[in-house]
């Protein structure tokens, strides 16, 4: 089991079956960096909040098969993509339209953020969170702040995500640069 | 954008690339090269938007319903896993993804077997629920920590989770051998600790050591009493998270139970 020395602790409560307190460990230590992610994705914060329910119950009743295979805010953050995947695909059977998950996830990425995420984001008034908004694509925002935010490596985040770390790794190098000229 | 600006660009997406990718790569103009760092370290420094408490309480009620109910997790491994490539955070999550997706189909055959066991359930239940009455509450249930508030015109046991400035808390902790009981606000704060701290009573009843405090509600916030028994603890910081996470280090068995004040 790789051990992610920020959850060593969670770890050993998991070897130790106290799953309850592992979870609540989890939620409190990776719980925002879940809920921006599904925000980020769902655009919605009622909906957000709901998924990180639904992936933080899952991942308490999957605590004792996490095989270590990545670490535990990585595996959270895999759940929470499900979740709302499930959610996204949810909106589109009703709206009558089916896509694969690929497609809904690229999307769902890709698109403009909506008034709840705006509204938390204006929250952060400072030039590097008006030029993220600004500056760079909503997709490569999600990027840059998953690798420098929430510290996801691009092997990570191209296992969240289903895209090669090389890809990945190109795309934020070519935002960063837009990014430093419009705080110029 | 001039072209000029264009090509630099370029320039530094190559320079940046070749720097995440672990290669040692020489920017041609040093002041560029510091103004990433920066920017890199103001990234990192973000704070994420916060979401309110209320679906992380949601998430630790709904466990502890599920735990009273005798759910929970079974310690099989999970569906992530045992199945597709091994290792790789992508294969476990679409792991349970699929295990979520195929419960549907499962439900029924679990409905039968409910069914099948349900008077067995019910009749276990019962005796269960008889014992607890004649053992007299919620203090011999074993519980660790168990906690109702006086004042304010309301009292509610256990499951009221919510009082208003101006109650008094009545705390109750069962440690297993050595151990502690504290009290959190918010996360950030220690509002008191036992033994140690003013109020704090320490009785034995069947056997078992019992912290017994009361402490009035003075300010609103989340609070979660923690006991940790069962290890040699250093003094708390104030921070929970640092506190439990140096606990469980040093081999507590925690138990908790939160709160909020309005």
């Amino acid at each position: 089991m790789s051990r992610d020395d920020k959850d060593g602790d969670v770890l050993d409560l998991i070897g130790r079956r106290d799953y309850r307190q592992a979870v609540d460990l989890l939620v409190r230590r990776h719980g925002d960096v879940v809920y921006a992610f599904c925000l980020r994705l769902l655009h919605d914060r009622a909906r957000a909040e709901d998924v990180c329910q639904q992936a933080f119950l899952q991942a308490y009743k999957g605590l004792p098969g996490f095989g270590g295979g990545s670490s535990l805010r990585t595996w959270l953050l895999g759940i929470a993509k499900n979740r709302a995947i499930d959610a996204l695909r949810a909106g589109r059977r009703e709206a009558g339209r089916v896509a694969p998950d690929d497609e809904l996830l690229d999307d769902a990425v890709e698109s403009a953020p909506g008034p709840d995420e705006r509204a938390d984001e204006s929250r952060a008034s400072d030039a590097l969170g008006a030029c993220l908004e600004r500056c760079v694509s909503p997709a490569e925002k999600l990027l840059i702040l998953l690798h420098y935010r929430d510290g996801l490596s691009y092997e990570e985040m191209g296992a969240l995500l289903g895209k090669k770390a090389d890809t990945l790794r190109a795309r934020v190098a070519r935002a960063l640069p837009k990014l430093r000229r419009g705080l110029e | 954008m001039k072209l000029d600006e264009v090509g630099e660009d370029e320039r530094d997406a190559a320079w940046l690339a070749a720097r995440a990718r672990g290669e040692a790569a020489e920017h041609p103009d040093p002041a560029r090269a510091a103004a990433y760092v920066r920017l890199e370290r103001a990234l990192a420094v973000l704070e994420a938007p916060a979401s309110g408490e209320g679906w992380q309480a949601k998430v630790l009620a709904a466990i502890d319903r599920d735990a009273e109910a005798g759910g929970g997790p079974k310690g099989r491994p999970a569906e992530g896993a045992a199945r597709g490539p091994a290792g790789g955070p992508e294969a476990e999550a679409r792991g349970e993804g699929a295990a979520v997706r195929e419960l549907p189909a499962r439900r029924g055959e679990a409905r039968q077997r409910w069914r099948s066991i349900l008077p067995l359930v019910a009749a276990a239940l019962a005796v269960a629920a008889l014992w607890l009455f004649i053992q007299g509450g919620a203090e011999s249930r074993g519980e660790a920590v168990s906690y109702y508030f006086e004042g304010g015109g309301a009292r509610g046991e256990h499951r009221d989770d919510q009082a208003a400035v101006g109650q008094t808390l009545v705390l109750r902790a069962r440690p297993e051998g050595k151990g502690e009981l504290r009290l959190y606000r918010d996360r950030r704060e220690l509002v008191l600790r036992c033994p140690g701290g003013e109020g704090c009573e320490w009785a034995s009843e069947r056997g078992r050591a019992l912290w017994r405090v009361k402490a009035p509600l003075t300010a609103p916030g989340r609070y979660r009493a923690i006991v940790l028994s069962g290890a040699t603890l250093s003094a708390p910081s104030g921070n929970e998270d640092q506190d439990l996470a140096a606990a469980v280090k040093a081999g507590a068995k925690v138990d908790s139970a939160s709160f909020t004040v309005l």
